[in-house]
């Protein structure tokens, strides 16, 4: 904005003082706004200015990056596509080699928020560069002027998300999670298999194909690799690792407690240690130990049962299920050991905490005549508030890494398939269609 | 004497009769005979009132006291020149103007603003008023109350609808991200608005704290634009600040 444009700004609003100094002057009542609605931001999305390569040829890969782009902004539960036809005439962005201007109040009369523009170029080596740039219609305002993506023409999908989720940080501060993914349990195959898919449900694909029983995944902080529980070998419960960085995956812990039972593996937020879920004692208790089974703690010692651990984001408490008072409560505790403070009071049935990322709630599973519910309660057990409330049991709640949104198992359809609902209780979707499909687990943001 | 006013007010009727003094008044029977005793005494009181009240002014004084209490609980500090003060970097100034012609838009030129000098006459209006309370003399050529509206008076009933419009059309505007909800977060705006109820500029009074929160703030205003048209241009304050949601 020209500083002749904030002097005219600044003049009309000393004139507008004067001119409000009329009959209503002295009693002007300041204007409360206190409800948000629960909407969405309106946004243009423009097709991507295509610029030609030297064979005269567009670039490949304009119509995935679109569709994702756009499927992508709708699911951020943040923006709201408007249909094309709303702006046919400036369907196509311009190119963004230079710095751009937008006029808002052709905008404004569409009642869009959002303006997303961008271009594309073929890379040497066959690959594909994209641009976006995106305005802040209200404001007037461009918030990103032209941030740069590059990748395959496969790659195409992706970029889109990616897009899509720094748009979505542009305007709320904090990130998307369309690129982010999803790991969890199906039968589909005939055999509970570990699986991932894209966070919107897309692109579901096996990650294990053991035959064997398989559960629990859980995610390393760099979005890398999954910790697992499989009976694949000796048909008795074991940890293993599946990964996509160059690290070595397979079967972990081996000789961890003389070859004691491991039920279940979570991931530090910092990474570098496990809370694991061990027999010890004549119960099974929590452990903390290195990927490597370097400096392994004891953290309960009793005779209960205690287990699915969950850790607060700062990595300097956990919450788990114990059943020492009689019946399985949720508990929280210093990740160091100590003592461990029951925060679940009501129901005889509360399991399968997940500790949100801004740390301010833990989710869990609670029975309600039979079936279970999801709640969120804060760490120190003060607020108990219902999220998902349903006939059929909904089980094993998992935050997004943004916060936003929980995924979880539910037998509304007759099986199980795994939802997605914002914290707010808004934006149900089912995400699985075919087979049992169970133990979500929301993965990180990649870096 | 005595059984007739009770046959009556038994027979013709209980619910007609009572406290009613229109009944057919029987001269020399004991309800007239109060009637007369009480009128009297009414009458005495009434022109006691008139006499005591007369060298103060009735009409004015009479109203004074509950117009000086409103006026004492509510009395605002000083007027606030702090939104066009703002600094100039807080500013959001949308570069076009809607719809109002530029001409339309640039108000008569005032040369003399009038606020200042409006704000210590109301008040002497109040010392005035609560000096006559209190008995004392009111200073000469002290002004009545027909004047500027004084400050902790309530707002007209057009400012207040006007309000109440531009509170639902505001709300309509304002979209506020799951993650910000819960949260205690309050922005306060000035905005000045033209006589179509436009936008024209956006100043940051107070930050929550949170600049996406202020972003949303100030998105929803800009986007609210035009707003009902308010009763007078010129510059509204606008307070966001969500109720606890989850």
């Amino acid at each position: 904005m020209s500083r002749a444009a904030r002097a005219g700004g600044a003049a009309l609003l000393w004139a507008g003082l004067a001119f409000g100094a009329g009959a209503f002057a002295a009693e002007r009542p300041v204007i409360d706004i206190e409800d948000a609605r629960q909407g969405r931001y309106r946004i243009a999305v423009q097709r991507f200015y295509e610029h030609p390569g030297e064979d005269g040829k567009t670039p490949p890969g304009g119509e995935a990056l679109h569709r994702n782009l756009l499927a992508a902004l709708e699911f951020s539960g943040v923006f709201a596509p408007l249909e094309e036809s709303a702006f046919a005439a400036e369907a196509r962005s311009p190119a963004l080699d230079d710095e751009g201007s937008l006029r808002c109040n052709a905008w404004r009369a569409l009642e869009a928020d959002a303006v997303l523009q961008g271009d594309l170029q073929h890379t040497e080596l066959g690959g594909l560069r994209a641009r976006f740039r995106l305005w802040d219609v209200p404001r007037c305002q461009r918030l990103i002027r032209a941030q740069r993506f590059s990748g395959t023409p496969e790659q195409a999908g992706r970029i889109g998300k990616a897009i899509a989720d720094q748009a979505v940080e542009a305007f709320t501060g904090l990130r998307g999670v369309a690129e982010t993914e999803i790991a969890f349990i199906s039968n589909r195959s005939g055999h509970p298999e570990v699986f991932i898919m894209d966070a919107d449900g897309g692109r579901q694909r096996p990650v294990t194909r053991n035959g064997s029983l398989n559960a629990f995944p859980s995610w390393s902080p760099d979005a890398d690799s999954l910790v697992y529980t499989s009976y694949r070998y000796r048909n008795r419960p074991r940890l293993f690792l599946a990964t996509r960085a160059p690290r070595p995956a397979g079967r972990i812990l081996r000789g961890l407690g003389g070859g004691a039972p491991l039920y279940r593996g979570a991931f530090a937020p910092a990474g570098s240690r496990l809370a694991v879920v061990m027999s010890a004692g004549g119960g099974t208790e929590l452990f903390t130990v290195g990927l490597s089974g370097g400096g392994l703690l004891q953290i309960t010692r009793n005779r209960a049962i205690e287990v699915s651990p969950t850790w607060s984001p700062d990595g300097e408490r956990l919450a788990f299920v114990s059943d020492r008072s009689g019946l399985p409560q949720i508990y929280v505790m210093n990740a160091r050991g100590g003592r461990a403070r029951r925060i679940t009071f009501d129901g005889v049935y509360n399991a399968a905490p997940s500790w949100s990322p801004d740390g301010r709630w833990i989710a869990y599973q609670t029975r309600v005549n039979g079936q279970f519910d999801i709640w969120l309660i804060d760490p120190e057990g003060r607020v108990n508030v219902p999220l998902v409330t349903h006939a059929r049991s909904d089980e094993h709640p998992a935050w997004s890494p943004d916060g936003r949104r929980i995924v979880f198992q539910s037998g509304r359809r007759g099986r199980a398939d795994l939802y997605a609902i914002g914290v707010n209780g808004s934006d149900l979707r089912r995400l699985t269609e075919r087979g049992e499909n169970m133990h979500p687990a929301w993965g990180p943001f990649r870096r | 004497m005595a059984r007739q006013p009770a046959q009556r007010s038994s027979g013709a009727g209980a619910p007609a009769a009572p406290g009613v003094w229109l009944g057919p008044a029987r001269p020399g029977s004991l309800p007239f005979g109060l009637a007369v005793f009480f009128s009297l005494w009414l009458h005495a009181g009434l022109l006691l009132a008139l006499v005591w009240a007369a060298p103060r002014g009735a009409g004015v004084s009479l109203a004074a006291p509950a117009i000086g209490r409103v006026a004492l609980v509510s009395l605002p500090p000083p007027p606030e020149p702090a939104p066009p003060a703002a600094p100039e970097a807080d500013r959001v100034v949308l570069p076009e103007t809607p719809t109002a012609p530029p001409g339309r838009a640039q108000p008569q030129p005032d040369p003399e603003p009038e606020p200042e000098p409006r704000e210590p006459e109301s008040y002497e209006d109040v010392l005035n008023r609560l000096r006559a309370e209190a008995g004392e003399p009111a200073p000469a050529a002290a002004p009545a109350a027909s004047r500027a509206a004084p400050p902790g008076r309530l707002a007209s009933p057009e400012v207040l609808l006007w309000s109440r419009r531009a509170k639902v059309h505001v709300t309509r505007s304002w979209v506020l991200g799951p993650d910000m909800q819960g949260r205690v977060l309050e922005a306060e705006v000035a905005v000045l608005l033209g006589p179509q109820g436009q936008v024209m500029s956006i100043s940051l009074r107070r930050s929550s704290g949170d600049a996406w929160f202020d972003a949303s703030v100030e998105r929803a205003i800009g986007k609210a634009s035009p707003l009902p048209p308010p009763p007078e241009a010129g510059v509204w304050v606008f307070r966001f600040r969500p109720k606890d949601v989850l």
